[in-house]
């Protein structure tokens, strides 16, 4: 192989990469960072987290990247808090995903381990609606109703915290 | 990489293996000699993780149909 | 292994400076990475929340090459500059490019590639060098012109860094990549590739 390029091009090209970050490479094949394994409350709520916010991007027919890139976080991100339930997400990614579902991040932060723990009543509304969600199939009307249901549980709640 | 030393091999093909190679040369945009390489280059890195205890699956992009390749 | 002169621009002084790309990241450039790198990764991570940490942080170039030295489809690079070690970079040659225009036909794959941290100016204000990832491009690009790929090369490219390969490589964008973390999938054509090598 021949790498023989003139000063001039080196000049050139090293201006417009300037100060831009280069790295490439997927995660798959590197030494990941063992998550912290979650206490059950815990559990339970991000799973109804997780599930929430997979099955308002869907209804919306948003793909994880769209949704990632609204909200303005990582695509790994919304994808370990849909698949993940056992890592803590970053309570930074938990505020942007709240604006772009409009719901109140106070709460979105208590199913999501973050915080003040959730109520029991909202912890048995987030195991009835993780329960009643099937993960690969398009939405259903009942999938639906139990995501409609489910919103006006945290709205109630929100009403509760004030 | 360019070794310091290259040896030099001949390879006896069947029409059927040299119409399959210059079509996939064709497909690659690659000399028949490039595609020979590059299928020593696969061959061994499949062979390489089949050692290590994977297993090289196809999917079906459709279904989600997953079928296991075994290579001797 | 075999040794080619390239320039990075030093920014102390603004001038270009000669460095070393060497085509093998040898037991000695892993000696440096473990003694310059991870100490100055570990530094720049203690006390930042997970989402603030350079995403490439835990990779461990130690591991990828005890498992990529023995297959011929693998290919390193390691760049070297006064002494220091200043970027590293892993690639595959027996994948295949995704652009329908020349989909199925053999790429040089960028497994990864990262900068010193001193070279990153969200570690360091201002970074010590700029030119790591283009001496790393260029040197893919050639190693797939030598293959017989006409230049094509293809990557997953961190968050941080698509506006590099979007706006400063030019390079095709394919879309977030679900079978690859979310990450976003770059590729180059061979016309693209000329582009990148040509004078101005």
């Amino acid at each position: 192989m021949t790498l023989n390029y003139p000063k001039a091009w080196y000049e050139h090209r090293i201006a417009l990469e300037g100060d831009l970050e280069i790295g490439a490479g997927s995660p798959p094949g590197c030494r990941r960072p063992a998550a912290r394994p979650a206490a059950p409350p815990t559990l339970e709520t991000r799973i109804a987290f997780g599930t929430l916010v997979e099955l308002w991007r869907r209804s919306r027919g948003w793909d994880a990247a769209r949704l990632a890139e609204e909200a303005g976080v990582a695509p790994r991100e919304v994808l370990e808090i849909e698949r993940h339930p056992e890592a803590e997400p970053e309570p930074r990614a938990v505020h942007k995903l709240a604006r772009v579902l409009d719901l109140p991040a106070a709460v979105l932060l208590e199913l999501a381990g973050l915080g003040t723990l959730a109520t029991p009543s909202l912890r048995e509304e987030a195991v009835r609606f993780a329960a009643r969600s099937a993960p690969v199939a398009p939405l259903s009307p009942e999938e639906r109703d139990a995501l409609e249901s489910f919103l006006a549980a945290i709205h109630r709640r929100s009403a509760q915290r004030g | 990489m360019e070794e310091n030393e290259k040896k030099t091999m001949t390879l006896n093909l069947t029409p059927r293996e040299m119409a399959v190679l210059e079509e996939l040369a064709a497909k690659k945009d690659l000399s028949k000699t490039g595609v020979m390489k590059l299928a020593l280059r696969l061959l061994q890195a499949v062979d390489a993780r089949t050692q290590m205890g994977h297993k090289f699956l196809f999917e079906n992009e459709k279904t989600k149909e997953k079928s296991e390749m075994i290579l001797v | 292994m075999r040794e080619f002169r390239v320039y990075l621009k030093e920014t102390a002084t603004g001038r270009l400076v000669e460095a070393s790309l060497f085509d093998d990241i040898s037991d000695r450039h892993l000696g440096l990475w473990g003694d310059t790198w991870e100490g100055a990764m570990e530094a720049h991570c203690r006390g930042r929340k997970a989402g603030e940490q350079p995403e490439d942080h835990h990779w461990d170039w130690k591991v990828k090459a005890e498992a990529w030295r023995p297959v011929l489809g693998y290919h390193s690079f390691a760049l070297v500059c006064d002494g220091g070690l200043q970027g590293l970079m892993w690639v595959c040659d027996f994948r295949s490019a995704r652009i329908p225009a020349q989909f199925g036909k053999p790429l040089v794959y960028v497994e990864f590639l990262a900068s010193a941290p001193w070279n990153r100016p969200e570690i360091q204000t201002p970074p010590r060098y700029r030119g790591v990832g283009t001496v790393m491009v260029g040197a893919a690009v050639e190693l797939s012109r030598e293959l017989g790929y006409r230049g094509r090369i293809g990557l997953h490219s961190l968050p941080r860094a698509e506006p590099f390969y979007r706006e400063a490589c030019q390079m095709t964008e394919l879309g977030y990549d679900a079978a690859d973390e979310g990450l976003m999938y770059y590729e180059t054509t061979d016309k693209q590739a000329d582009w990148f090598r040509r004078k101005r």
